[in-house]
């Protein structure tokens, strides 16, 4: 199996974190920073357990290879979120007013891109992450740039209609990187803390910057912002004859396709170990995601239902690995 | 696999960019520089671009939508606002609109915004050379920096109230709208104070009785404390130049007590963010009292402190 370094685990979590921050459409608030704070340091708790039984050995593939049903519940997981992450990308890109004629052209055709990177494999895919994360930094500095002339600091205040309760629910309810790094951790030769410190300080730095370049930049405009990060960075132009709307817009594609690309990628690994004898692994989970993101869009749910599943992968499945190792059964 | 995939992904990339054939050229479109509205129960719209002085085409419709639409007929181009310089209008109205029209047609939000006395058009007039004279007022210190973000972001704070620049016989002169009404005009020396109280853009020099006070360093910092039921914001101008500093101070603090009377004392406005200072300094007393409330119970004042040369 192809190993991953800690370094470009990380990067590759963070590069999530990232498209969840920059297509928020809930505003960016000071209750909101403290929450994400509190939930940062939560998810880093919970997620040492996670660390700790691979380090003693755990291997989800192994597990994978004998068993069937909690592999393809994690599979469903997979296929879940990367459904409903191709539905927040057409909705935000029709906000962002992306030329884009057709929802199913679009969405078929980022299907057919991340199919091919997906076909390259996990590594490929980590090693493309670092030039992205670089790219992210690079397109988080001229917003910054932009920003300075714009930002008033007394727009930085408490909201009336935020808590930090509220905030802290809403960090655990898009905290996907919980499951993510569960499943990533396979392929970690040896794990260790560092990988979840550098998510869980990186996602809340990154939020913190992101959100604090925002309201300072928005200040009582961020209610009627639709997507808060793409309003503050319209307004944020570091030139005054050349606008960087279009590096936001490559920023947000790439996110996007490198997200369903690691969907894609772990619930196709995930559905050869459970069922060898399915071809065409990738090519079956893209359709699934496209479909299960054609019928997210008839219904809406509450985005806590994430909490429990995120516990579970926490708690749970730890203990029950554990409980496994001591009996000899996928050591 | 890999092969197939790799045609598959080339062919649709080729189709894409085949497709960018039948794009819209840059000369079918009209780029245009100023928007003029009026006529709010017929919206009428009468566009200039970067090259012509005058009108270039007019539209009218049962929107400001559809009127755009008739508008590009006669140009027979699709109309493109990107780098639109100028939104003009006379009728209050309107104002509800700028935020959509920045959405719809992403507009950039330095796009000036400028209020027209009421049977005013710019049909005739060379709006390239009236954005440059407003630009070139703001630069002056005379007047505050505005444009179509901060108009929006002060019609978003809880007063409800945005400062538009309009035409007059020195040049401009500013007024206070809210999404429906025209509030009413200001003075020159609340225009030089509002410039103060913004910090924006600030003047050069001072006049003063005696020589004009020429400023090397400056800039205004807001700051506010509450007391029970109570508040006070205190707006301090730190000050460097040549001159007397006595004088300009004194001209200063005229300058911004006469901002602060007409406008949040006579129109109950916030057209330099105290609301926002207090919510971010003092927020538990703008959390226990309304708009109205909050007006009657803060006060302001106004320092002018000299800043150390080192």
């Amino acid at each position: 199996m192809n190993k991953l370094r800690v370094n470009q685990v990380s990067i590759v979590l963070l590069l999530n974190t990232a498209f969840t921050f920059i297509c928020q459409n809930d505003a960016f608030t000071v209750e909101g920073i403290f929450g994400t704070l509190l939930g940062s340091a939560t998810l880093l708790l919970l997620s040492l357990p996670l660390v700790w039984c691979y380090r003693r050995g755990f291997s989800f593939s192994r597990y994978a290879q004998q068993h069937r049903v909690l592999p393809l519940l994690v599979v469903a997981y997979c296929l879940i979120r990367g459904g409903i992450s191709f539905l927040r990308i057409q909705h935000t890109g029709e906000t962002l007013a992306l030329p884009v004629t057709g929802k199913l052209m679009a969405a078929a055709l980022i299907a057919l891109v991340c199919l091919y990177t997906a076909s390259l494999g996990i590594q490929a895919l980590a090693r493309s992450s670092t030039l992205i994360f670089g790219i992210l930094l690079f397109t988080l500095a001229v917003m910054l740039i932009g920003a300075i002339p714009q930002a008033a600091p007394q727009n930085i205040a408490f909201s009336p209609d935020d808590t930090i309760w509220k905030s802290f629910l809403r960090t655990l309810s898009v905290a996907e990187e919980l499951p993510l790094l569960f499943l990533l951790l396979d392929f970690v030769k040896k794990p260790n803390c560092r990988i979840a410190l550098h998510l869980w300080i990186g996602k809340f730095l990154i939020f913190l910057y992101i959100a604090l370049l925002s309201m300072a930049v928005l200040g009582s405009r961020m209610k009627s912002a639709p997507f808060p990060f793409f309003a503050a960075t319209a307004v944020s132009q570091p030139f005054s004859t050349q606008r960087a709307d279009a590096l936001y817009f490559v920023l947000f594609v790439l996110l996007s396709v490198f997200r369903i690309t690691l969907y894609t990628v772990l619930s196709a690994h995930l559905l050869r170990l459970t069922l060898p004898q399915l071809l065409h692994t990738s090519s079956i989970c893209l359709v699934v995601m496209l479909a299960i993101s054609w019928a997210s869009a008839q219904f809406s749910l509450s985005p806590l239902w994430h909490i429990p599943i995120l516990l579970g992968f926490a708690g749970i499945v730890p203990l029950y690995f554990s409980i496994l190792q001591k009996r000899g059964a996928c050591a | 696999m890999k092969k197939t995939l790799s045609f598959l992904l080339a062919a649709c990339l080729c189709i894409s960019f085949t497709t960018g054939c039948a794009a819209v050229q840059v000369r079918d479109r009209s780029y245009l520089q100023a928007l003029e509205l009026s006529n709010p129960e017929n919206p009428t719209v009468s566009l200039h671009d970067f090259i012509q002085s005058g009108e270039v085409t007019t539209g009218e419709g049962a929107s400001t939508e559809l009127a755009l639409r008739s508008a590009a007929v006669p140009l027979g181009k699709e109309l493109f606002l990107g780098h639109l310089e100028l939104v003009a209008y006379s009728a209050p109205y309107f104002t509800k609109e700028l935020a959509s029209l920045m959405d719809t047609y992403r507009l950039s939000p330095a796009c000036k915004v400028l209020g027209l006395p009421a049977d005013t058009s710019l049909k005739e007039t060379d709006t390239s050379a009236l954005v440059e004279q407003l630009r070139k007022q703001e630069q002056n210190g005379t007047l505050p920096e505005t444009n179509l973000f901060t108009v929006l972001r002060e019609l978003s704070a809880p007063a409800g109230t945005a400062l538009l620049p309009i035409p007059s016989s020195e040049g401009f002169s500013l007024a206070i709208l809210s999404e429906d009404q025209a509030l009413g005009t200001l003075s020159k020396e609340t225009a030089l104070g509002l410039c103060w109280l913004r910090g924006d853009n600030l003047p050069q020099q001072v006049e003063t009785a005696q020589a004009p006070f020429s400023i090397s360093s400056a800039f205004s910092r807001l700051h506010a404390v509450s007391d029970g039921d109570r508040a006070e914001i205190t707006i301090s101008v730190y000050l460097r130049g040549e001159g007397d500093f006595q004088q300009a101070a004194n001209t200063i603090e005229s300058q911004c007590q006469s901002a602060i009377e007409e406008t949040v004392i006579q129109l109950k406005s916030d057209v330099f963010d105290w609301h926002a200072c207090l919510q971010s300094q003092c927020h538990r007393f703008t959390e226990t009292y309304a708009w109205e409330e909050i007006l009657e119970r803060t006060a302001f004042r106004v320092t002018v402190v000299p800043l150390d040369p080192f």
